[in-house]
């Protein structure tokens, strides 16, 4: 069984069955596993607040290298020469210790994070497609004591996108790309007043996110130097409110655009260095008509390298240091710095595992978080070739 | 073959996932997982959701009733029999000997079996006026008065006894036989009085009624067997009361607790008991609440409820002379629905179950109600 993938121009490339097994795979690992995976507790205790924690890394490859966004596959652009069907699936684990005052709590989160199929085309076009958590609403916080009573709440949810990219290269040294990514996900918060014995009353309040956004990419290179650039516009986010007191509400969320730029530079085959910006100048975000004072500006930079020790064996570092668009209590912004490790193991005639080691450490005034985050990719990206080959195309 | 190692491979490589996945993560999550009970206050400041505190009110009856009234006991599972300063109990029995003869019946017997023993000396009459299960002091039956309260009987004893520990049997003369069979709708027992007994004598529901013809018996079990009490003591009026066999029960009407959009976590009726007062001969006693469909103030006694109790409370004696009743169901109904707040009644359950009462003081304590309640949560978004 052949399944047809293309603009019906000329006679299309031919999709395997396993690709299609492959997709359905990852769908669902998405859909189904990913509840099942969430074996405990949350991500960040920063995540109760404003649109929770941007999920910056997408994938362990731009997450080993300083999770720069314009050298990662979530640009449009990227990478610039595609020669065959790539599918990558990640999943991420983290754990997390915060510590408020002389408080401390542990957390961990395992999940499927992250989908994406690249698909080259004819005329040096390609279209992307990926399944994405852009920001995690998970949390899980306690409040102090209070006679015998206390709370206990807990979030499950976030914001997640659906980007469908195309790109088209410009002789062998240019790209532009544009993707819509549809923006969806709910949000549920459990509040359950407790004594030690017993649950006394549970409240869930929560609701649903809808918007978009349009990215407009572009990467060029000119012998060992990659240069590109970005920018998001966000289409007014809707959050439909479903609270069990007071019935459903609508509140508006108007973002302002994402700025990316990025240099990259190979000297050699193996050696490679980059360096990414985003900004985001979220200082001016709206909520309804008022500005939300719970935002600030974003900027993240980013430094990777990689290199090969061994022959078959990159080792990959980065360097990230994120200031989070979120004030936290104190109107202080969240920094949170990060070091990132990284290498492939490849699967032969198929594609690389990728694995990366994320140590951050992430500060608000009064709380501090530090922890590490684990992120393994399957990479599928020689299947076609091979098939090419051996059914003649 | 190309399908066959594609698929084969597929596999492989889903499995390798799966394992590594798998493995790092039992390996990460046992090596945290001593730490996943901590329940330390981190992080929820962060949330500026305004502050979540816990308020407490207390409400108290803005009316009630108190009364007693006679309940039938013949679902009972022992019958009773006494009379002391507080209580008088008789047992009435019906065999079903409407086919039996006369004739060759050599003797006749009755047969007890005891569950507590009181030092009573009763006789048993023949009863004269038709009755059933639903008898009290007043009534034969639903619709049918006793011509005089406690029943009617003939002033003819057919047997007397003391009862005693186990079991016991009495003989009732032959001669009588005719009265049992033709003018009597049954036995009732009758014990003399004796203030110095604080029990009541225990029976259980099988006595046997055994007519002998020579060598062989005849056996009837009681097609109906019940007991009817009286109250003879008189309750102070600064308590209101709850009990059981005569039954008291004690109607309250509470204010409105609270505004719909607060959270009731949790509530509770505070009872302050004078035991010393009270009646009881078993050392645990369910207080049962239930909700009222209408009026008291209108309806009286007659105030219709819900016929399951929506709280049921055992009280330990003579340990617990403060007894808290858990009622946030109760108030979440309330607040839900104010206009079915009729008010709620309590007495001892189930009511035929043994002549018991508990004094309840009328005190600042007694009849409170004290709850906790959160104020609406707030949204991420404010």
């Amino acid at each position: 069984m052949k399944i047809q993938v293309g603009l019906g121009l000329r006679p299309c490339r031919a999709v395997h069955p396993g690709f299609a097994v492959n997709l359905l795979i990852g769908y669902s690992l998405f859909v189904g596993l990913r509840p099942a995976l969430r074996v405990a507790d949350a991500q960040s205790f920063f995540a109760s607040r404003g649109l929770g924690e941007e999920q910056i890394s997408y994938d362990a490859l731009q997450s080993a290298l300083g999770k720069a966004f314009l050298f990662s596959y979530e640009n449009p652009s990227f990478p610039l020469n595609l020669k065959s069907v790539l599918t990558l699936g990640n999943i991420n684990q983290g754990i997390l210790y915060g510590k408020e005052d002389k408080n401390g709590r542990l957390l961990y989160n395992i999940k499927f994070n992250y989908l994406k199929i690249l698909i080259p085309l004819p005329f040096k076009t390609k279209i992307g497609l990926s399944l994405r958590e852009r920001f995690s609403q998970d949390f899980d916080v306690y409040s102090e004591t209070s006679g015998i009573y206390y709370w206990h709440i807990t979030g499950k949810g976030g914001i997640n996108s659906l980007s469908l990219a195309f790109a088209k290269q410009i002789q062998e040294v240019f790209s532009l790309g544009v993707a819509y990514d549809y923006l969806f996900g709910g949000s549920e918060e459990v509040w359950s007043f407790e004594t030690e014995e017993q649950v006394l009353t549970q409240e869930t309040i929560g609701g649903c996110y809808r918007g978009g956004v349009w990215k407009f990419t572009t990467l060029g290179r000119i012998k060992g130097i990659q240069l590109g650039a970005g920018i998001e516009f966000f289409r007014p986010l809707k959050y439909i409110g479903l609270s069990g007191m007071s019935g459903e509400s609508v509140q508006e969320i108007r973002l302002s655009p994402v700025y990316n730029l990025g240099i990259g530079f190979s000297p050699n085959e193996k050696k490679h260095f980059s360096f990414g910006v985003t900004y985001r100048d979220w200082r001016k975000v709206k909520l309804g008509e008022s500005i939300w004072s719970t935002f600030t500006n974003g900027l993240l930079f980013s430094l990777g390298f990689s290199d090969y020790l061994r022959e078959k064996y990159p080792l990959r570092i980065g360097y990230c240091e994120n200031f989070w668009y979120l004030l936290s209590r104190e109107r202080k912004r969240v920094g949170e710095s990060s070091i990132n490790f990284g290498t492939s193991v490849r699967i032969p005639k198929y594609g690389f595992f990728d694995f990366s080691l994320e140590i951050f450490y992430r500060r608000g005034r009064y709380l501090k978080e530090m922890g590490a985050k684990l992120n393994s990719s399957v990479r599928f990206d020689e299947v076609w070739q091979k098939r090419k080959r051996r059914w003649g195309y | 073959m190309t399908k066959f190692k594609y698929s084969r491979c597929a596999v492989f490589w889903i499995c390798h996932s799966a394992i590594v996945i798998g493995i790092s993560s039992v390996v990460i999550f046992s090596l945290f997982l001593p730490f996943s009970c901590s329940k330390s206050p981190v992080g929820f400041a962060e949330m500026e959701r305004d502050s979540l505190s816990h308020f407490k009110k207390d409400i108290t009856p803005e009316d009630s009733l108190s009364f007693g009234q006679f309940l039938p006991c013949g679902r009972a599972s022992n019958l009773f029999l006494g009379k002391n300063d507080k209580y008088e109990a008789r047992i009435l029995l019906s065999f079903p000997l409407i086919d039996s003869s006369a004739q060759n019946i050599t003797k006749i017997t009755i047969h007890f079996y005891t569950s507590d023993t009181a030092n009573y000396r009763f006789k048993i009459y023949p009863l004269t006026t038709r009755w059933n299960s639903s008898a009290t002091w007043r009534m034969a039956s639903e619709d049918v008065q006793w011509k005089e309260p406690g029943g009617d009987f003939l002033d003819v004893p057919l047997a007397e006894g003391v009862v005693q520990k186990d079991s016991f049997s009495l003989e009732i003369p032959r001669p009588l036989l005719e009265t049992i069979l033709h003018q009597s709708t049954g036995f009732i027992i009758l014990a003399e009085e004796n203030r110095h007994s604080f029990r009541l004598a225990s029976i259980k529901t099988s006595p046997r009624l055994i007519f002998t013809y020579g060598d062989k018996e005849r056996v009837f079990l009681p097609q109906f067997a019940t007991y009817i009490v009286n109250f003879l003591d008189t309750i102070p009026s600064d308590y209101f009361v709850i009990g059981s066999g005569y039954v008291f029960w004690t109607y309250l009407r509470y204010p409105h607790p609270l505004a719909s959009n607060f959270k009731i976590a949790e509530g509770e009726m505070i009872l302050s008991l004078d035991l010393s007062n009270s009646y009881f001969l078993r050392d645990t006693l369910e207080v049962a609440v239930f909700s009222l469909k209408d009026s008291f103030a209108r309806r009286r006694e007659k105030t219709p409820f819900e016929v399951s109790p929506r709280i049921i409370k055992t009280v330990i004696l003579p340990r617990d002379s403060i007894v808290s009743i858990p009622v946030k169901n109760l108030l979440v109904d309330w607040q839900n629905n104010p206009e079915k707040n009729f008010g709620i009644f309590l007495t001892l359950y189930p009511e035929y179950r043994f002549p018991s009462y508990l004094l309840l003081r009328k005190d600042k304590l007694s009849f409170r109600i004290n709850f906790t309640y959160i104020p609406p949560v707030k949204d991420r978004f404010p």
